[in-house]
């Protein structure tokens, strides 16, 4: 090939100096190109934990959309805290715990990592009204806090049966006086005030007036599902357990009170079966190990039966006297889960 | 905001060596001398290759276009982490190396498209010769196309946008994909 035929890659008007010889690569762009690859190297072994970081950040909602809630927030929880200075996770974090009613993580990721960071104005106005929200919260926090501990003072250690009684009468009075105090937290006052009512009727007026208003609240679903399930509405009930799962399909209270839908419906395996996973997922759920147990006595299983009574009585110092009763068959499954 | 490119190439000179020995290497694998190279240089242009020319089009194709497969891939592969963590999570603390890598892979990325000297020679070479078959015109001309296009784009910051824009798209791509 002729030199006047030669090209280059910038066109004309660049002659060659020498174009006999071919060049080579010199030693100092070899030792820059170990050094660029040390970088893809450096990258590269970063890259599988910043991209599993990120797809955790990314997909959080899609999660919580397909029933992952408390596993979404948790494993962002876990980011947030391995990059605190993140305000774009960090707000996300509080946005996502706020939208689903898990105030406390939203008070705790606010303190201990929002404060003192740069916001844009949307964010900051945001920020402010749950602020606001989480003053109301934690009022009626301490609000139902000092009012559980005068009315213990008041009851003493050895409380008799009509000490009790008048215990729970003050409390749902001073409850419905809390409820007229509009700086207070309804929702939160009218859920307590379920699990104190006088009749399963007031305690599912109560919480489906809670619902009503916030249904992102605690496990609100849960406990309406429950107590629709008490007054024999079992369609009602399974409805709203079926809602609380699809929020967060490791919900065990949601498993646990389907279960028992399943069993009074006849469908015992099924019941066995919900029951389990709710005991796999979170043992130490209100009521988990017990509904375990009646499922397990109602199929027949007399050897884990055993070895769970072994594990309540361990665990929880003893068996509820109705549930001995249902063992002993001395009771019906409709009678304990659905009697007054 | 304008700012003379000699400017811009020398705060992104790791860019421009590797656009340069992209360059080399292809012509080195394809068997083509190559009389002078300079990799850097603090003036307008920055770095140029000479070489041999090749009647074939794959030659000329891959030694026009390499620095965009190469500065691409490597650009890509620095900067994806830093990417990450700096333009999703904002946060320029955990890892401080991280700004180092992602001005190295950003000037890498800045430094994809070949020049409109690589272009011309792939219009002469390829889509003007009337040797060579359909099957590379059709691939060259959209690669001619978008290194004219880079070039009249990099006066507006084209090759930061594309920089900006591989460093952004494609964790949110690859989320999806896997």
């Amino acid at each position: 090939m002729e030199t006047n035929q030669s090209y280059q890659s910038l066109g004309p008007g660049f002659e060659p100096e020498n174009q006999k010889k071919s060049r080579s690569i010199p030693v100092w762009i070899f030792v820059f190109l170990l050094i660029t690859l040390a970088a893809v190297v450096v990258s590269m072994l970063r890259f599988p934990k910043v991209f599993s970081e990120y797809k955790v950040y990314r997909l959080a909602e899609e999660r919580m959309e397909a029933g992952e809630t408390s596993a979404a927030l948790e494993d962002l929880m876990e980011v947030v805290e391995r990059h605190p200075n993140s305000v774009p996770m960090i707000v996300k974090l509080i946005d996502l715990s706020m939208e689903n009613g898990y105030y406390d993580s939203a008070a705790y990721i606010f303190n201990e990592y929002l404060v003192g960071k740069d916001l844009s104005d949307s964010q900051y106005y945001r920020m402010l009204d749950y602020s606001e929200r989480l003053d109301t919260y934690y009022n009626t926090y301490d609000a139902l806090d000092s009012l559980f501990m005068e009315l213990n003072e008041t009851l003493g250690d050895t409380p008799d049966e009509e000490a009790a009684e008048r215990y729970m009468e003050e409390l749902r009075n001073s409850l419905k006086d809390l409820l007229e105090d509009p700086s207070q937290d309804q929702t939160f006052i009218l859920y307590y005030l379920s699990m104190y009512a006088e009749t399963r009727k007031d305690s599912y007026s109560y919480i489906k007036q809670a619902y009503d208003r916030e249904p992102e609240f605690f496990d609100v679903r849960v406990q309406l599902g429950n107590m629709a399930r008490g007054l024999g509405n079992l369609d009602e009930a399974e409805m709203y357990l079926n809602e609380a799962l699809a929020k967060d399909k490791e919900d065990s209270g949601a498993l646990r009170g389907l279960a028992i839908v399943a069993m009074l419906r006849g469908d015992l395996e099924k019941g066995l079966d919900l029951a389990k996973q709710a005991y796999d997922l979170y043992a130490d759920g209100t009521y988990v190990r017990d509904t375990y147990l009646v499922a397990l006595h109602v199929n027949g299983c007399s050897e884990e039966e055993a070895a769970m009574i072994t594990e309540i009585e361990e665990l929880q110092g003893g068996l509820e006297d109705d549930t001995k009763e249902l063992l002993a068959d001395a009771c019906t499954l409709q009678d304990y889960y659905m009697g007054e | 905001m304008i700012i003379p490119g000699f400017v811009i190439s020398i705060v992104t000179f790791p860019g421009v060596i590797i656009h340069e020995l992209a360059h080399q290497i292809f012509c080195m694998l394809c068997g083509m001398k190559i009389y002078e190279v300079k990799y850097f240089q603090p003036k307008n242009p920055c770095g140029y290759v000479i070489h041999e020319p090749s009647d074939r089009p794959l030659h000329v194709f891959l030694t026009a276009m390499g620095p965009f497969f190469i500065n691409t891939i490597l650009g890509m592969l620095i900067l994806l982490p830093a990417s990450i963590e700096i333009l999703e999570f904002r946060d320029y603390t955990s890892y401080p190396l991280n700004l180092v890598l992602a001005w190295l892979g950003i000037s890498i990325l800045m430094h994809s498209f070949p020049s409109t000297g690589d272009a011309k020679v792939m219009v002469k070479q390829i889509l003007k010769n009337p040797d060579v078959g359909i099957f590379w015109k059709v691939l060259a001309a959209p690669f001619v196309g978008l290194i004219y296009l880079f070039s009249i784009g990099s006066m507006f910051w084209l090759d930061l946008v594309y920089a900006m824009a591989v460093g952004m798209l494609l964790p949110n791509l690859l989320v999806h994909l896997f």
